[in-house]
């Protein structure tokens, strides 16, 4: 009986939530920046805000811009019901981790296909720079992917998470491999070094200018789904590589430690990437590739380290 | 524990193959002796070595605080900070790195523990900056990774006297004051440190 | 005791060069100082020729008649390049080319470099020859930049990465070496001494790829090919009596520490197809030297090549084997050092007056510079191996040594690569000396006259050594022979 409301209350903790850690991050850089900041609820203002104002869609563009934003948020909140969040056991026959990536991947393409169906030409800027970085960055994926399965033999993300769940020390090659996803991390949710989510200029963005030509409960709907988006890729990165003190019992009182010890982590997250957005400025797009063949390299270092070893 | 120091100090090698301003590279330098010497003391603490504790402080005195204080003087002096073209750099110089890691791994399967692997790879890092880029200063940081990954070697498979391990850091000490004298004179000399600007003798 | 003194006398020139002020004095102390250390060497000569070998200094320290003939030569060639340091030293300040304070300087970096290659040559502690040759790389790396133009600076950047390099791939052999004997905590157990005698249980596969790495990283020091890129511009921009030393002692002291290992490697079964790596860069070395003498337009390049060629011809000779062969190029070794020093101060006579290194400015030296032509000319007979001189029978030996063992192919290269050598000194040096052109007045210079006397001294060297040959010097070269050899 336990176990229907542990379904039901891992992917609702993640979408009510995403906005409040997005609203974090906000304020922890406004306070690394020395002023105070919005206060930590502002994404559910705004998104309550689009919700209510009136769209323009420019006679231009086809269903794509008019059904692809309920796409984009289908995926999403379909994902969250297939990640771990604060309980695993072996007896999970989903969270297939390709599944969950491919999900992921469609808000992607979507987004992408938005881009170049508006009516400016930034959004097909947007999009095929978009795809450039992608492109680089799957393969990071997929050796990542490939690391995990070395380690604890299974594709399945509840078993990764329950097979490193007790264990402070890990073995070799996860330091680089959990570095490998992080800045993928970066380079998947638009994040600084790879791209500055708060700049204005068109010529600089990469994922704005998709997003440039929505208005209203189409905006609302892509903004949504990237928080929960950014808040999936934390939660795999914090339960595929530091899982400890995740619930494996079903009793109340670890998943209780469970849920607190998951949001110290992902605050712990935030606040790293907050000190990144802060510190670095944006590389140049073709400087990306050196970054993200970086992380590769420490993808297949990882995977050769722990053969050897 | 090992494990992690030897997997930061792996982060460092492959990093430092890709950077191109001198202010990273002396940075990443430090960082590499200083998780030599924390492996320094933990070798000392896990066999009983008491010669390893020396080794050790000698290690971040020397190469922490004076090499990376004397590269960071003489960089100082220099008019430009980054490396505008190179031979082998970029991506060409991480696709190199890999392949390097896997032979190394590969070939030294079984023979010791894994902190000799980490030192041959330093070992390879360090000749991909020297051969690869024409700033004087470069070369000179690839070479201090050459000697740092000899120290890593040096410390599994011969165990020395206190003597002549003092003996060889003083010596890199040594080399990096005349390196650094060197370069300061090139810089005075030519007005740029890049090597391509040698006459490259012909004949 | 004897090694005390020496070092005491070593620190004292060394002291005595910085604090004083007059470089006549300082310049006078310094040879006084070395000729009373090649004394005190004498004794400890006499004493090896009586008991084959002494040790010093609980084994740390160890002669035998391998050694001697190292001390001899980095003793008498440093009294030599000291003599003439004098004048040339004089004649620098003098014209305001050079402060007092890097004259002094000079002397220091000198007898620094002169004393760590005495530390390589006595020390019997596989580390502190290491440590030795590193010391030299230090001590010359000033020497070579001495002039502070563009071209010097140059040299002595690449010399102190290439030899720093080569000195740290060194190193990896040795400490495989010590670790293929055995990773026991014996002190004793950098020694040459006890590696020698524990020759039987050195473990094969890590005693072989210790080998090689010792080779290529020590060969780059010798300035065996093709890790010699940094010899033609070192020692070509070099000040003369600096050249002279490298060029006769160091790279002969890095080609003895690469025989130490050897001789260690001729002891263990199995490992005979490591003098193919002796072969093998010696001929890449003739080759390379041999092409490059032929086009060469500068005669201080020409002698730094012609020394790479000389230590090619050593190499070969010691990968050819058996005792005449070897014989050979331990006398070669002999007879390269005083005759490469006799050129190289004759060069520095000639740039002293020419002010250029070009061969094509130089012109009509029998003219101009009457004495120095005449030993210049003797000089490249020395060194190209004419018959009244040493050199001719060492490189004879060579050749019957490789024709005994059957080793044609490689004989034949050696001989065409000699005859190349000549044809190349011949040409530069004969147009230099007799080449005159019609519209020029040439007088002759009054500078001729100076510093002759260690060019002298270096000539009568040799020709004691060609004509005295049997005696004291063929015991001694013998008795070294048969360390190598059996």
């Amino acid at each position: 009986m336990l176990i229907y409301i542990v379904y039901i209350l891992q992917p609702l903790l993640i979408l009510l939530l995403a906005p409040l850690f997005m609203g974090i991050l906000g304020k922890v850089k406004a306070c690394f920046r020395g002023y105070t900041g919005p206060s930590v609820f502002q994404v559910y203002y705004d998104i309550a805000k689009l919700m209510k104002k009136d769209e323009v869609i420019s006679k231009s563009s086809s269903f794509v811009t008019t059904i692809g934003p309920l796409f984009t948020l289908v995926a999403a909140v379909s994902c969250t019901f297939i990640i771990p969040v604060f309980y695993t056991s072996l007896a999970f026959s989903f969270g297939n981790i390709f599944v969950i990536i491919f999900t992921l991947g469609i808000i992607k393409f979507i987004t992408s296909l938005i881009g170049l169906d508006s009516a400016s030409t930034f959004g097909g800027m947007g999009s095929s720079r978009e795809l450039f970085i992608s492109m680089l960055a799957e393969p990071i994926m997929f050796v990542v992917i490939t690391f995990l399965f070395i380690e604890t033999k299974s594709f399945n993300i509840f078993t990764i998470a329950y097979a490193n769940s007790t264990q402070l020390s890990f073995g070799p090659g996860h330091v680089l491999a959990a570095l490998a996803f992080f800045i993928l991390l970066l380079a998947e949710n638009a994040r600084m070094p790879v791209d500055n989510p708060e700049t204005h200029l068109e010529l600089t963005m990469v994922h704005e200018a998709m997003i440039l030509d929505l208005s209203g409960k189409r905006l609302a709907y892509i903004e949504l789904a990237s928080a929960i988006k950014f808040v999936l890729f934390l939660t795999i990165l914090i339960n595929g590589f530091l899982p400890y003190g995740i619930a494996t019992g079903l009793n109340l009182l670890t998943m209780g430690t469970a849920i607190i010890l998951f949001i110290i982590k992902l605050i712990g997250c935030l606040i790293v990437i907050a000190v990144i957005e802060t510190t670095m400025a944006k590389f140049r797009l073709f400087r990306v590739p050196e970054l993200l063949t970086f992380a590769f390299a420490l993808g297949i270092v990882s995977i050769i380290i722990n053969h050897y070893a | 524990m090992l494990e992690t120091i030897l997997e930061v100090l792996l982060i460092v090698t492959i990093l430092m193959t890709g950077f191109r301003r001198i202010k990273l590279f002396i940075y990443a330098f430090a960082v590499q002796s200083l998780c030599i010497a924390l492996i320094c003391f933990y070798l000392a603490y896990t066999t009983g070595e008491n010669s390893l504790y020396s080794v050790g402080v000698m290690t971040i005195f020397m190469k922490v605080i004076l090499t990376s204080g004397l590269i960071k003087r003489v960089s100082k002096s220099l008019k430009e900070n980054r490396e505008k073209e190179f031979i082998i750099g970029g991506l060409l110089s991480y696709v190199l790195c890999i392949a390097g890691i896997i032979i190394t791994y590969g070939l030294l399967a079984d023979f010791g523990p894994p902190f000799l692997k980490v030192g041959v790879v330093l070992m390879i890092v360090g000749s991909i900056l020297l051969v690869g880029r024409k700033e004087a200063i470069t070369q000179m940081i690839g070479f201090l990774t050459i000697e740092n990954g000899i120290v890593l070697l040096e410390i599994y498979m011969v165990k020395m006297s206190l003597i002549i391990e003092a003996g060889l850091m003083l010596e890199v000490v040594i080399l990096a004051i005349i390196m650094g004298t060197m370069i300061f004179n090139i810089n005075r000399e030519f007005d740029t440190i890049n090597t391509d600007t040698f006459s490259n003798t012909k004949r | 005791m004897i090694i005390n003194m020496i070092f005491v006398l070593f620190i004292g020139m060394i002291l005595i060069s910085s604090l004083l002020k007059n470089i006549k004095v300082i310049s006078i102390i310094n040879i006084v100082g070395t000729m009373l250390i090649g004394g005190c060497f004498i004794s400890v000569v006499d004493s090896v020729y009586k008991y084959e070998h002494i040790s010093f200094l609980n084994n740390f320290l160890y002669i035998d008649s391998l050694n001697v003939i190292q001390i001899f030569i980095i003793m008498s060639i440093s009294i030599i390049s000291l003599l003439y340091a004098h004048k040339y030293i004089a004649h620098e300040t003098k014209e305001h080319i050079i402060t007092i304070g890097k004259a002094k300087t000079f002397y220091i970096l000198f007898d620094l470099f002169v004393m760590s290659m005495i530390i390589v040559a006595i020390s019997n502690n596989i580390v502190a020859m290491w440590m030795g040759l590193e010391a030299t790389t230090i001590s010359t790396a000033f020497l070579i930049g001495f002039s502070k133009n563009k071209l010097s600076i140059e040299a002595a950047w690449k010399y102190i990465i290439i030899c720093s390099l080569g000195i740290g791939i060194g190193l990896i052999g040795i400490i495989l070496f010590i670790y293929s004997a055995g990773v026991t905590e014996a002190s004793e157990i950098a020694n040459w001494t006890y590696l020698v005698s524990k020759a039987g249980i050195l473990d094969k596969d890590i005693a072989k790829i210790a080998f090689v790495f010792i080779f290529i990283g020590i060969g780059t020091k010798a300035g065996i090919a093709p890790m010699h890129t940094w010899l033609p511009i070192s020692h070509s921009e070099a000040p003369s009596p600096i050249s002279a030393l490298m060029s006769g002692a160091l790279l002969n002291l890095a080609l003895y520490v690469i025989v130490r290992f050897y001789i260690i490697i001729k002891l263990v079964s199995g490992l005979e197809n490591l003098k193919y790596l002796f072969i093998i860069f010696g001929c890449i070395s003739l080759i390379v030297s041999s092409f490059s003498i032929l086009r060469q337009t500068n005669y201080k390049r020409l002698l730094a090549f012609s020394s790479i060629e000389n230590i090619g011809i050593m190499t070969l000779g010691f990968g050819f084997g058996g005792y005449i062969a070897i014989f050979g190029s331990l006398l070669h070794g002999v007879i390269h050092a005083f005759g490469k020093a006799l050129l190289f101060l004759v060069s520095g006579n000639i740039l002293s007056v020419y002010k250029t290194k070009r061969m094509d400015v130089v012109q009509n030296l029998i003219k101009t510079m009457p004495i120095n032509s005449v030993f210049l000319i003797l000089g490249m007979l020395i060194i190209v191996g004419a018959p009244p001189f040493a050199s001719f029978l060492s490189e004879y030996k060579i050749m019957i040594g490789g024709i005994h063992n059957d080793y044609l192919i490689y004989a034949i290269i050696y001989a065409v690569c000699l005859l190349l050598v000549f044809i190349g000194f011949l040409k530069s040096f004969i147009k230099m000396i007799f080449e005159q052109d019609n519209s020029k007045i040439y007088t002759k210079s009054d500078m001729d006259k100076e510093n002759i006397l260690p060019i002298v001294i270096a000539f009568v060297l040799v020709v004691l050594t060609s004509v005295f040959f049997g005696g004291y010097l063929t015991e001694i070269l013998d008795r070294a022979t048969l360390i190598i050899e059996s």
